[in-house]
């Protein structure tokens, strides 16, 4: 029993003495094991922070979350290892060394290191880069050095905040398939954020659409599209349906976010 | 608390120019003007503009290096004061960089103490001098103990400047994959915080010498500061202006070294230059 369960989750920061901001509020969902689940939502409505507590990193000021059972007090990667939204690689490591820091952190023996660190280097394409400094890549190239940072920690819970986000379209297509593929048969669970409607579907069992800040769970849509997904599932009907109406809520919660026109009554 | 830039007030801040031609440049430009100075300083000595005997002059200083560097007065003073440097660096250094990362990592203890650390920052030093004379005496130990507090609060100041350079993003991450305390500070706050250490070991060395050569300036009865205020009352400008000099190209290089050292370890940062 490996499910990852948020229940009645609110975060709010105190961006200055007394003053409280919400960023998220009344979250509740389970991430069942083995399962695919995407997050979208307009930007600053608190995707990351809810990522952040699934994974322990962050607090919450209400509700709780759940790691097969038991309560998430503390960040433990071989549980749920993070990829983060700025990659966050260390510049004074190599490229082979900065994928194995998850693992050095974690107390892992060298020998284990050296190895895992290679392979998921390799996975992510750029075992040619091992002993290059994380500035000599580009910012697609280091987001992929964080995935394999990541996997290396064979972890049951995946979660990953944009990715993906500095790829082109191509290589994010490429990349997410392998990866999914992957993932699918080590019946690991991912947590996916993304901007992407596409990405959000292709990659998802469901699919979360969180609405503007405070952010709140709007709607869930399931995919039910079977595994192994092809890219030309994005041709099919269902697909599109799926991106229509995903389009429109997104559409609608940035609506929300810019400012009234002056005479529109609420 | 502001802290200054550990990025400022570097030896050689020249050598940040961009492009290799407009620093050879630059480094022409330099060697005439002192070349200028120099032959200046001579003319006007020779003509008797200036007075040689207050005045010196670089031919004089020259011809002083060999007699200077025989003489068993200046080679023990010279003796005593490296003793005294070396000694305050290693105990201002290593008390600095102590007290800068408890500082740097602890909000509380910050807030309770880095402004006294400012305060001596910003007081002339100088005015400890007559209080450390009392409890330590004419000898070397109030020299050490001088260069010691000069270095320390350099030191410091520097360190917690280096420590504030550590990225949150990076500790977010030690603390994701769940890094004991010895390695998020071995893998992420020392060098995070490096380049602030270089910057801190440079000015403790330099503010130790300082600190050693102005007690002797003006208290000691043994060392180089001793010796310049010696023959400056004597009139033997030349000998004083050697010594300063031949110090002074002692610090030029071992600050010049130090550089160098810094961008090899350093190479890892993105504005770094090969
Ligand atoms: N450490 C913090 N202190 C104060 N406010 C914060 C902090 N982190 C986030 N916030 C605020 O909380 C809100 C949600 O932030 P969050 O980073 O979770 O958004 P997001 O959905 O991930 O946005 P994006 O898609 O742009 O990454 C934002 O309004 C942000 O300003
Ligand atoms: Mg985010």
């Amino acid at each position: 029993m490996t499910d990852l369960r948020v229940e009645g989750l609110q975060v709010a920061y105190e961006t200055r003495p007394g003053e409280r901001l919400v960023a998220c509020q009344d979250i509740s969902l389970t991430v069942a094991s083995g399962e695919f689940v995407t997050i979208i939502g307009p930007s600053g409505c608190g995707k990351s922070t809810v990522l952040h507590c699934m994974g322990g990193l962050l607090p919450p000021t209400q509700g709780r979350v759940l790691f097969g059972g038991d309560e998430v007090v503390q960040p433990n990667p071989h549980n749920a290892a993070f990829v983060f939204q700025d990659y966050s690689l260390f510049p004074w490591k190599n490229i082979l060394e900065n994928v194995g820091m998850g693992l050095t952190f974690a107390g892992a023996g060298k020998t284990e290191i050296a190895g895992k660190a290679a392979e998921k280097l390799d996975f992510v394409g750029l075992g040619e880069f091992a002993h290059a400094l994380p500035r000599e890549l580009s910012g697609g190239m280091q987001q992929r050095v964080a995935v394999a940072r990541a996997l290396a920690m064979e972890p049951r819970v995946l979660l990953m905040d944009e990715p993906f986000g500095a790829l082109d379209e191509q290589s994010r297509r490429t990349l997410g398939s392998d990866m999914a593929r992957i993932l699918e048969q080590t019946q690991r669970s991912v947590v996916l954020i993304t901007h992407s409607l596409d990405e959000a579907i292709f990659w998802a069992d469901r699919i979360i659409v969180m609405s503007a800040r405070p952010g709140t769970i709007i709607e869930e849509i399931e995919v039910k599209a079977p595994r192994p997904r092809d890219l030309s599932m994005m041709t099919e009907p269902e697909f599109q349906a799926i991106r229509v109406r995903l389009f429109d809520l997104i559409q609608l919660q940035q609506a929300k976010k810019a400012p009234q026109p002056l005479a529109g009554g609420r | 608390m502001a802290v200054p830039s550990v990025y400022a007030g570097r030896l050689g801040a020249s050598t940040r120019t961009r492009r290799g031609t407009s620093r050879a440049e630059a480094r022409v430009w330099r060697t005439a003007f002192i070349v200028g100075v120099v032959v200046l300083w001579e003319l006007l000595a020779r003509t008797g503009v200036i007075d040689e005997r207050f005045a010196s002059k670089p031919s004089s200083i020259v011809m002083a290096v060999p007699p200077l560097l025989s003489d068993p007065q200046v080679l023990e003073a010279l003796g005593m004061t490296l003793y005294a440097v070396g000694a305050s660096f290693a105990i201002g250094t290593a008390g600095g960089m102590l007290v800068g990362v408890i500082l740097g990592l602890q909000p509380m203890l910050r807030t309770a103490y880095f402004p006294i650390v400012m305060m001596l920052l910003g007081t002339p030093k100088s005015l400890f001098l007559p209080v450390i004379m009392l409890f330590f005496g004419l000898g070397v130990e109030s020299a050490i103990v001088f260069g010691s507090i000069l270095t320390f609060v350099h030191v410091t100041v520097n360190v917690v400047a280096g420590v504030d350079l550590v990225e949150p993003k990076h500790l977010m991450v030690a603390k994701a994959y769940r890094a004991s305390r010895w390695k998020r500070f071995r893998h992420v706050i020392l060098p995070g915080a490096s380049p602030g250490l270089f910057t801190a070991i440079w000015h403790g060395l330099r503010n130790g010498f300082t600190g050693v050569v102005i007690a002797q300036l003006f208290t000691a009865t043994a060392g180089i500061g001793y010796l310049v205020r010696v023959y400056s009352n004597n009139f033997q400008t030349d000998r004083a202006l050697t010594l300063i000099l031949m110090v002074s190209l002692v610090l030029i290089l071992v600050g010049t070294g130090w550089n160098h050292v810094e961008k090899r370890l350093t190479s890892w940062r993105p504005d770094a230059t090969q």
